[in-house]
């Protein structure tokens, strides 16, 4: 689906007539970045909570018009609702968030020694000292691959906070990765 | 003993991050100095979006047999499918949407019914439609004569419809006419004692030769002579004039 508009709207016509091809198309698409997405926000099941994301975009096809950035933008809408819904649920009872260390210490030449740390752990440790908004705005550009108005118009905020949200996310990556002695 | 935030490696000695540098850095551009390891950073969290997932629960389901999808009202992302999203989707609910519905959507949606199907099935499809509309047709009458003749041929062969000796005009045969109840034409519903009944009135008209008494048909049972009534050019009154007889029904 990848740039070509009018395939993405056959498939999408193909879907809303139920064919599986269709939905398969759609969700092998859209489904690994949606699981990222939630995995590293810390979903407590972020399979379960994909699926239950695309159960949603399935059942509201017929009423969705629009390209495919828009549909990419709709479906990361859905995901970060229904984010915020178990967050809202999970806050009754306490949280616990373990995450395994993974061991390495940062210094020296940071960009080889990160390159050499790539995992869902490591993101994790990484991000884990970003503000939930800053990590939210952080994730919808990078792993949704989504623009600043439609990170805006996911989280409810103005594009200048947007940007504002990722300049201080990136500097607080910086600061984080580049501070030696860091245990990660 | 220096407080938090004294120290100066807990300062920031690096410059700030301008728009333009934070898009290149997660866009996955080069970018200079120290920001270098911030690319890292956003190198990873992307392949986080890259790892197959596996579906779960009811999707499985969907993905395996597909399920046609229904509008529903807050189903989707309930309050995110309603909200505005300033440019992003444009959803609306089914309420809303229906009158809009246009006939190439609809016509668009059956052709790719049809063409999800297989080969067997569309090819019974298309028989199927050849078969109703050369029926429809020939019941209407507007084949070609070739086609009409031989159409009324299979027709029948199939269902007879030639009348037999039973079934000539007049022969009394159950179903063969509407004149068994319609005995004076005026497309009244009768009976078989009121056909009786104005049979007697016309053979008691002036002129009963203007007004030939029909012939009831066979099947019908004959009205019983009434003796109360006299002979036409008698003067003598009947001895028990004819009472209305109530209804079965009623005691």
């Amino acid at each position: 689906l990848a740039g070509d508009d009018e395939e993405f709207q056959e498939v999408l016509l193909a879907a809303r007539t139920g064919a599986p091809w269709a939905f398969a198309r759609l969700y092998g698409d859209l489904a690994p970045a949606v699981a990222g997405y939630l995995r590293v926000q810390q979903a407590a099941e972020p399979e379960d909570l994909t699926s239950e994301v695309f159960l949603g975009v399935f059942r509201g096809l017929a009423a969705f018009e629009g390209s495919q950035p828009q549909f990419r933008s709709w479906v990361f809408t859905i995901a970060h609702r229904r984010l915020q819904d178990e967050r809202r649920r999970a806050a009754r009872r306490p949280h616990l968030a373990p995450v395994d260390g993974h061991g390495g210490l940062l210094g020296g030449d940071v960009e080889q020694e990160a390159l050499a740390s790539l995992g869902d752990q490591w993101v994790l440790r990484v991000c884990e000292d970003l503000s939930a908004d800053q990590r939210t705005v952080l994730l919808l550009r990078t792993v949704a691959d989504l623009s600043a108005p439609q990170v805006a118009a996911i989280t409810g905020k103005t594009e200048g906070a947007v940007r504002a949200l990722q300049r201080r996310a990136l500097e607080a990556l910086r600061r984080k990765v580049t501070r030696k002695g860091v245990s990660m | 003993v220096t407080p938090l935030g004294d120290d100066r490696s807990e300062m920031h000695p690096h410059r700030r991050i301008d728009d333009d540098t934070a898009e290149r850095l997660l866009a996955g551009l080069p970018v200079d100095g120290d920001c270098r390891a911030v690319v890292a950073v956003v190198r990873a969290c992307r392949r986080l979006g890259e790892r197959p997932v596996a579906p779960r629960g009811e999707l499985v389901t969907w993905l395996a047999a597909g399920v046609p999808p229904r509008c529903t009202a807050g189903g989707a992302g309930g309050a995110a499918d309603r909200t505005d999203r300033r440019g992003l989707a444009t959803v609306v609910t089914t309420t809303q949407q229906r009158p809009r519905v246009a006939l190439g959507r609809v016509l668009a949606t059956v052709a790719a019914k049809v063409a999800g199907l297989s080969v067997a099935v569309k090819v019974a499809l298309g028989a199927t439609i050849a078969a109703a509309s050369i029926s429809t047709a020939g019941m209407a009458g507007v084949l070609p004569d070739a086609w009409q003749v031989r159409f009324d041929a299979v027709v029948e062969t199939v269902i007879p419809t030639s009348a037999g000796p039973d079934d000539e005009p007049g022969s009394g045969q159950v179903g063969g006419s509407d004149d068994d109840t319609d005995a004076d034409g005026t497309g009244e519903i009768l009976d078989a004692d009121q056909v009786g009944e104005r049979e007697r009135q016309r053979a008691e008209s002036p002129h009963p030769q203007d007004h030939p008494a029909p012939t009831p048909p066979a099947h019908l049972p004959t009205p019983p002579v009434d003796e109360s009534i006299p002979p036409e050019g008698s003067d003598t009154p009947p001895a028990n004039p004819p009472q209305p007889t109530p209804p079965a029904s009623r005691p």
